[in-house]
């Protein structure tokens, strides 16, 4: 008598837990029902733990940075990092997407030296008071970044930025100076070879937006730490300069023999894509020139260190360009404004992929798996009666059943999960075992007695020792997924629902069916004698 | 036994499966050893037809977009949209649902897929549209790490196995008859058509966990409990058909309501356990059953 109690008991409580907890968390839905997107981020290597979470924490500013809610990111094995947002705008993704994908090393170059980097800069000045944002220029638009840098970063860019400007004539009574320029660069591609055309280099070098710093191709390939093969045909390429660099940049639309020449050479191969602007400057990562200052080389100081007359460092300084529309100032300044602020990651990204689904599917999707789960109900049922004949023992399974599938909610609520189809896939799986199961206990219970000293005690642990084995048996098949099954994300989710579901059943609702169906065979038997007594 | 009116317009082999249902029949005998005929044929003619099966796009790589209209799509007008995306190959799928048709668009190259969507929202404004877009690179890695893990999973499912019924040759009959289901849904799948993908995986382990489930109880029914080795076969058959049927009710259900709503992952899923379950009936019944009586007579015999 005291066990039967205690077996519904639990359940019971079981029930009430769950309510609870599913009323204060709520379930959270996943990216099927909800709608959004999510990017698969696969890492050029795998990370140890503390820089899977400085990427992630990176990732996670440069998400937030673009002002999205609901955004989550979280890390998928040692090598995988999983950001879904609820946008599915293709334009917005694609401004997304170019942004995760930045490794971000953040350089600035003189002369082919790095003066700076992106961990020498201290603060990001966005005050439009101090100079901060884009203004209109006559013929274009200059987008103008202030920062401050680290005091030791700026002592050495006094240092190697000392008077290097070049008097070039006098002006109202002053002296006009021309100097060097800085380059400035995110993920600079050093020792890698640009592979283009005669047609494209000489397009290239006659462009706009490199006759206005008054360079060549060569000299900003210099900065750029890559070099230039030119070709007519594909014999002109340099196999062995291909082989020792250490990446290969082509055009988006190169011809696809030379692509494949170069690919069977080195593996490392990039398209860079055109867009606004000079295609040479995506392809090395060069954001802006800017031209230093007389001020800034010190030209009036007498020696190039802290306590020389007239010897001034600059800690404030601006990042600037210039673009003909106001649609590109805005993206170049926002792109580095990112960058800066988030920070570099540690390693490369390697490649993303991305799932995109559109919420009125979502929502259609939720629908869809509500009906079929009450439509499965209906059938399990009918088939049962056709058994069974007993329409008394078909809705405590069912009941059962339903059971699990809240307990197993509750469950995903308790842990934070997003549910999605594949979960949904799981509780299919987990419920229809617990029918199965049901069905067992059923049979062994309903049994005649054969054999002496066989009380109901032992039909159930029969039962159970079958239920138990089978159990065993579907969770050895989920915890490989759930301990090993990083990359499959989706995967994961239904193994570990399937699991969840099963231990759920074998210990809380099964357990208390069998008292249930103990107790309904108990009487329909006493029934059945009662009849064939009356009957004499 | 009285005949059940309702059955009596039917076919003869649903009257035979009704009274095995029901347990009047005794499928069981001394002849029984003639039903492992049948498990030899399909485990010579099955891994053929299933190792021709299609790999998913998971695992090769490229863009699946979905166009969901209310209007049938002209097959030359979707062929033109995706021409002037500069797409060269793509797979085109088209099905129809209740109320909508379904256009799916695959192919390799990710970069034009932005374009593809553009144009198709132009030409069909109120049409919904979904896309998937898989890197090669991705795909390789998700299938190198796919296999792995079904590899653990199968060690330890033998593991735990001979852990509860501690005899070799019940263990291996069970291993056999997940083995043949597997094998029946992958043939299904590459019959069908419908590739392997991350979707499949989880099926094919669920199908593996209701496989054994019919195979667990069966052996403990033989060899654990006592009593004429040929009733209790067909005690645990009657058992076993319910648990295998009430699971195809549902997955019918499951695979007809996903179909025609065009949900995808659940179709597949449903479609894999569905033809693996048809499989477990052969694996149980036509195999893991006779191995055991055979088994047990020898055991009995000592």
């Amino acid at each position: 008598m005291m066990l039967k109690n205690i077996k519904i008991a639990i359940l019971l409580i079981a029930l009430f837990v769950g309510a609870f907890i599913i009323f204060t968390k709520g379930i959270k839905l996943g990216l099927d029902f909800k709608g959004g997107t999510q990017f698969q981020i696969k890492l050029q290597k795998e990370v140890s733990g503390k820089e899977m979470r400085s990427i992630v924490s990176i990732i996670q500013k440069r998400l937030d940075w673009s002002g999205l809610k609901d955004t989550k990111v979280y890390p998928v094995g040692k090598q995988l990092v999983f950001a879904q947002i609820a946008e599915t705008n293709p334009d917005e993704i694609e401004k997304i997407e170019n942004i995760l994908k930045k490794q971000g090393k953040f350089e600035v170059v003189l002369d082919g030296n790095v003066v700076f980097t992106g961990k020498d800069i201290v603060e990001i000045i966005k005050d439009p008071t101090r100079g901060f944002g884009v203004r209109r220029l006559e013929n274009g638009y200059r987008w103008t970044l202030p920062f401050m840098l680290k005091s030791s970063a700026a002592l050495r860019f006094a240092k190697m930025s000392y008077k290097k400007c070049k008097p070039v004539g006098v002006y109202e009574g002053k002296v006009k100076y021309e100097c060097e320029k800085t380059f400035f660069f995110i993920d600079r591609p050093v020792g890698g070879v640009v592979v283009l055309s005669e047609e494209l280099y000489n397009a290239l070098s006659t462009d706009d937006y490199l006759l206005v710093y008054n360079l060549n191709l060569e000299e900003v390939a210099k900065e750029a730490g890559v070099s230039i093969i030119k070709y007519k045909t594909k014999e002109d390429i340099n196999a062995d300069i291909i082989k020792n660099a250490a990446g290969v940049i082509v055009p988006e639309d190169i011809d696809e023999n030379i692509l494949s020449f170069l690919k069977s050479i080195n593996k490392n191969v990039k398209k860079i894509p055109y867009k606004k602007g000079n295609w040479f400057f995506d392809a090395v990562g060069l954001k802006t020139i800017v031209s230093l200052s007389e001020d800034v080389t010190n030209m009036k100081a007498s020696c190039p260190d802290v306590g020389c007359a007239n010897f001034k460092v600059y800690q404030n300084l601006v990042i600037t360009g210039v673009t003909k529309t106001k649609e590109e100032a805005l993206n170049r300044l926002n792109e580095i404004l990112v960058i800066l602020e988030s920070g570099s990651l540690p390693v490369p990204i390697e490649s993303i992929s991305k799932e995109i689904i559109s919420p009125t599917l979502g929502e259609k999707f939720l629908r869809i798996a509500l009906l079929i789960g009450i439509a499965s109900i209906i059938m399990v049922a009918f088939v049962l009666y056709i058994r069974y004949k007993y329409g008394k023992i078909i809705v405590p399974i069912i009941f059962t059943g339903l059971c699990e599938v809240f307990l197993i909610l509750a469950f995903a609520s308790l842990v934070g999960w997003n549910l999605d189809l594949a979960s949904m896939a799981g509780i299919i799986a987990a419920v229809g075992t617990g029918v199965d199961d049901q069905i067992i206990i059923m049979d062994e219970l309903s049994k005649k007695e054969e054999e002496k000293h066989s009380g109901i005690l032992k039909k159930i642990k029969n039962a159970f020792f079958i239920i138990f084995a089978a159990a065993a048996t579907t969770i050895a098949t989920m915890l490989p997924i759930i301990m090993f099954g990083s990359g499959l994300s989706k995967l994961v989710g239904f193994a570990l629902t399937t699991t969840a579901g099963i231990l759920i059943g074998v210990f809380i609702t099964r357990p208390a069916f069998s008292e249930i169906a103990k107790n309904i065979i108990q009487k329909s038997k006493k029934v059945e004698e009662q009849k064939t007594n009356k009957g004499r | 036994m009285k005949p059940y009116p309702y059955l009596n317009n039917i076919k003869k082999p649903f009257v035979v499966f009704g009274y095995l249902f029901k347990g009047g029949l005794m499928f069981y005998n001394k002849n029984y050893k003639k039903l492992l005929v049948v498990p030899v044929i399909i485990f010579i003619l099955l891994p053929f037809i299933a190792l021709n099966v299609p790999k998913g796009i998971e695992f090769t790589g490229g863009v699946q977009i979905t166009l969901i209209t209310k209007e049938k799509v002209n097959t030359n007008e979707i062929k033109d949209i995706i021409n002037s995306a500069g797409i060269e190959k793509a797979n085109l799928i088209f099905t129809k649902g209740s109320d909508y048709f379904s256009t799916i668009i695959e192919f390799q190259d990710t970069r034009k897929s932005k374009d593809l969507i553009k144009k198709l929202k132009e030409k069909y404004p109120n049409g919904e549209i979904a896309m998937r877009e898989i890197t090669p690179t991705l795909g390789d890695y998700f299938w190198k790490n796919a296999i792995f893990v079904a590899s653990i999973a199968v060690i330890l499912i033998i593991l735990v196995i001979f852990l509860f019924f501690r005899e070799i040759i019940p263990s291996i009959a069970i291993i056999l008859a997940a083995l043949m289901d597997v094998l029946f849904a992958l043939s299904a799948m590459s019959l069908f058509k419908i590739p392997l993908s991350l979707a499949t995986i989880p099926a094919l382990l669920m199908l593996i966990g209701y496989s054994v489930d019919t195979d667990i109880m069966l052996t403990t029914r033989i060899l654990k409990r006592k009593g004429d080795i040929f009733e209790k076969a067909n005690e645990a058959l009657k058992t076993g058909l319910t648990m295998t049927t009430t699971t195809l009710a549902a997955l019918f259900v499951m695979l007809v309501i996903s179909y025609f709503f065009k949900v995808d992952v659940l179709f597949t899923i449903s479609f894999v356990l569905f033809s693996g379950l048809i499989g477990d009936l052969f694996s149980t019944w036509l195999m893991n059953a006779p191995i055991l009586l055979w088994y047990s007579e020898k055991k009995g015999k000592k």
